[in-house]
């Protein structure tokens, strides 16, 4: 240590006079070892320029207050630091001094070391205020952060130059924009004011970090490589359980309904972020959602499709597990929130559907599981133990899970428990979960043309059944590749062989251009096996076009006089459901053509020759339902009579003869 | 009526067809409205036998349709009458249904009367 020793405010107003009488080591010595009476004297000589240097400290970010110290004691090394020591402690200066753990350093107030420290320290402003680090410090708290974050890396990693500025100018145009603190920031350091972005300054950015949306340019999130998404997915599983069940509620459905909705990973967390009642924890929580939504969206997704049989399922049931696996584990009682909501909330709520349909999953399940023997039970789970927990079988309480009589109830206390534990635990746990449930998840199944019911097995290379609006003629059925042994407890069914062809057959006739739309507006033509297999639809519809699922479906049977019997009406349906589809999405700007005035004309003059009697036998009067839609259903079924089809349906026929206007019109409807 | 030399084009760009802002969102309105309804009218033929005219419209947008008959000793001959009748050859009648926490109800009927199915 350095024997020197030196008041501040003599240094200062001193300069180097100052600094040469203090570096002779008698003072320093003197000035060590004062005591606090001595100080303080010096102090009362020394006010105003005691409390400009004090003042200069404070400034400068050395001291809490201006007004804390007005005197200082300072012991210089050899090297240009000090020991700077305050007036107000009780402790002797030379104490102080030899206290081998400092009160405060700082390199010596020399001009030169002075302007050296200002010189650094701007460079250090400059730094924090640039820095992606200070950004992506930021961006974890604020989510709205991440992607300027990751603009300020990709703007780091492009070679110096005026298009580095041009982007680095940009991150703190944005930076400053999304963040109070970071605007205070730059404003402290540079005293500017930042300018609006304008769609130009986004507009050179490359496609995978700024894409031109209808609401202006949106800045991609996660555009940067090396960012853990994995690991944050786990994060906010536990941050979701850690909240009441019905916060849960909200940011699963949220997610979901995000998913549903294929929102970006920015939107995602915008709206979990903003779920009302959140709380503090929004912003953190946010982060990784895109993730869980997805997860949790492919759960979901997933509960639909064996509601509908349909194969897609049988491919998705390993990662579906998967996803319900990582969701227990991480603490989160999937079914017990779906329930929870449900009790609370009802069909009502928002996310309503989504949980209806994880909950109608979670019962399928439970079924498939009490319809196992309990020998059965006690193999698979043997089995699955085995396979991915070994000899942690018993402290996951396996033995006891096998005689659980709700399976789901058991594996979310399973997650739970393994919530606890370590990670390793946690993952084999999560894989044990996604083992299991790939067993016993409902299974789709086949009917053979000699009418038995079978199983079909979940992997395959193409196991699609349904005709696709791009690949229409081309699909064809995977064969069932042996079954499997557990029966299905499922009523639904796949239809049979002969009437997927049937049907691709039928599809084969579309034309062209009809194809064309269909591929163009993603929407398929879907055999099932009965309409009620289509959510909500009731036994006594013989097809149906669904916008929010893109598809038409075509039953193999149809409900007639008590019993459900084979549809011979196939090929007028799949032209009436095309009918109701071309007239939604061809219209100019979405507008429906049979809101055309030279349509709405037609069908008037047929309306109006129609007696009001037959009107409600067909169902289409006005005390029913608006004309808007009456128009429409005349629509689809002149569009299928106006190919030439024969109807077999007594309703069409009484149409055409009734809607002679609307059929005219439909034939003579331009070619498209 | 559709000139038939008109292209598709040209048909579709003939703003003077296309409804009104107001009329395209009145439009959009009352298909709303109808969301989650399905109709059911039940006609009476002069056998006895009864025609059945059921749509449903799904939420987020979409329908179903559908036309069948049931005749006297038919398994759900007696059921529809329950809902639908009494009914006399030539009369119809027809039911508004919503579902609600998973259960149809009956919106209105004749009587202007709500019940749950």
């Amino acid at each position: 240590m350095s024997d020197q020793a030196k008041s501040s405010d003599q240094v200062k107003e001193g300069g180097q006079k100052a600094n040469h009488r203090l570096e002779s080591p008698p003072d320093a010595m003197l000035a060590r070892n004062a005591e606090k009476d001595q100080v303080d004297d010096a102090l009362k000589l020394n006010p105003i320029r005691t409390k400009g240097i004090t003042e200069l400290a404070y400034k400068d970010g050395y001291v809490d207050s201006p007004d804390k110290r007005s005197i200082e004691l300072e012991g210089l090394y050899e090297n240009g630091n000090k020991v700077t020591i305050d007036k107000t402690s009780t402790k002797r200066q030379k104490d102080i001094c030899l206290d081998p753990h400092p009160t405060r350093m700082m390199p010596a107030m020399t001009p030169q070391s002075e302007a050296k420290i200002k010189a650094e320290q701007q460079a250090k402003h400059d730094e924090i205020s640039q820095s992606a680090t200070m950004m992506a410090i930021e961006a974890s708290h604020n989510p709205a952060m991440e992607a300027v974050a990751n603009l300020r890396k990709y703007a780091d990693q492009l070679p110096k130059g005026a298009e580095q500025e041009k982007w680095t100018a940009l991150s703190r145009q944005l930076a400053a924009e999304q963040s109070p603190e970071m605007r205070a920031r730059y404003e402290q350091f540079e005293g500017g004011t930042h300018t609006a972005i304008t769609p130009e300054m986004v507009a050179g950015l490359p496609p995978n970090m700024a894409e031109k949306t209808t609401d202006g340019w949106l800045l991609k999130v996660n555009a940067a490589e090396n960012i853990n998404t994995e690991q944050q997915e786990t994060d906010i599983v536990e941050r979701i359980a850690a909240l009441p069940l019905d916060k849960q509620a909200q940011v699963i459905g949220a997610g979901i309904l995000a998913y549903q909705q294929e929102m970006s990973r920015q939107q995602v967390q915008i709206m979990v972020g903003t779920i009302a009642g959140v709380g503090d924890g929004a912003a953190s929580l946010a982060k990784g959602a895109e993730e869980t939504a997805k997860a949790l969206g492919e759960v979901w997704q997933f509960s639909r499709e064996v509601m509908l049989n349909d194969p897609v399922a049988i491919e998705k049931a390993g990662n579906v597990g998967e996803s319900i696996g990582k969701t227990l584990v991480g603490g989160v009682r999937l079914w017990q929130v779906s329930k929870a909501y449900l009790a609370d909330i009802g069909a009502a709520g928002e996310y309503s559907k989504p949980f209806k349909d994880i909950s109608w999953l979670g019962e399928q399940i439970d079924q498939r599981w009490h319809a196992m023997t309990p020998m059965e039970q006690s193999r698979l789970t043997a089995k699955v133990s085995t396979e991915f927990i070994g000899g942690l079988a018993a402290g996951f309480g396996i033995p006891k899970l096998a005689q659980s009589k709700k399976i789901t109830s058991a594996l979310e206390e399973l997650g739970a428990a393994a919530n606890e534990l370590g990670d390793t635990s946690k993952e084999r746990a999560g894989k044990f979960i996604s083992g299991l449930l790939d067993e016993i998840l409902p299974q789709p199944m086949a009917v053979t043309p000699d009418g038995q019911r079978i199983p079909v097995p979940r992997k395959g290379p193409d196991s699609h059944l349904m005709s696709k609006a791009d690949d229409i003629g081309d699909s064809h059925r995977k064969q069932p590749e042996g079954g499997r042994e557990s029966s299905s407890i499922t009523e639904k069914v796949f239809p049979s062989e002969r009437y997927v062809a049937e049907l691709m057959k039928v599809a084969e006739t579309l034309s062209k251009n009809e194809r064309h739309f269909l591929q163009e507006h993603g929407i398929e033509v879907k055999a099932i096996h009965r309409i009620t297999d289509v959510p909500d639809t009731t036994e006594r519809m013989a097809g149906c076009y669904r916008r929010s699922d893109k598809a038409i479906f075509v039953p193999e049977e149809v409900f007639r006089n008590g019993h459900w019997v084979k549809n011979d009406d196939v090929p007028f349906i799949v032209r009436h459901e095309f009918g109701h589809a071309f007239n939604e999405k061809r219209g100019k700007f979405g507008q429906f053509i049979s809101n055309r005035r030279d349509y709405a004309e037609a069908f008037m003059r047929d309306f109006k020759k129609v007696s009001p009697e037959l009107l409600d036998q067909l169902g289409l009067s006005e005390n029913f339902k608006p004309l808007e839609l009456a128009r429409d259903e005349v629509f689809a079924d002149m569009y299928a009579h106006s190919s030439g089809l024969q109807s077999n349906n007594p309703y069409s026929q009484l149409l055409k003869q009734y809607f002679p206007s609307c059929l005219k019109y439909l034939e003579d409807m331009p070619k498209w | 009526m559709v000139e038939t030399k008109k292209s598709f084009d040209e048909w579709l760009n003939e703003e003077d067809q296309w409804p009104t802002p107001e009329e395209v969102a009145r439009s959009a309105a009352q298909r709303k409205a109808m969301e989650g309804k399905w109709l059911e009218t039940v006609t009476m033929k002069e056998d006895r036998t009864l025609m059945i005219v059921s749509a449903q419209y799904y939420v987020g947008g979409g329908l179903a349709e559908g036309c069948t008959q049931s005749a006297p000793g038919d398994s759900d001959y007696d059921e529809l009458l329950l809902h639908h009748g009494p009914l006399k050859p030539g009369q119809s009648h027809t039911l508004v249904r919503k579902m609600v926490d998973g259960t149809w109800v009956i919106l209105t009927d004749e009587t202007g009367e709500t019940k749950t199915d």
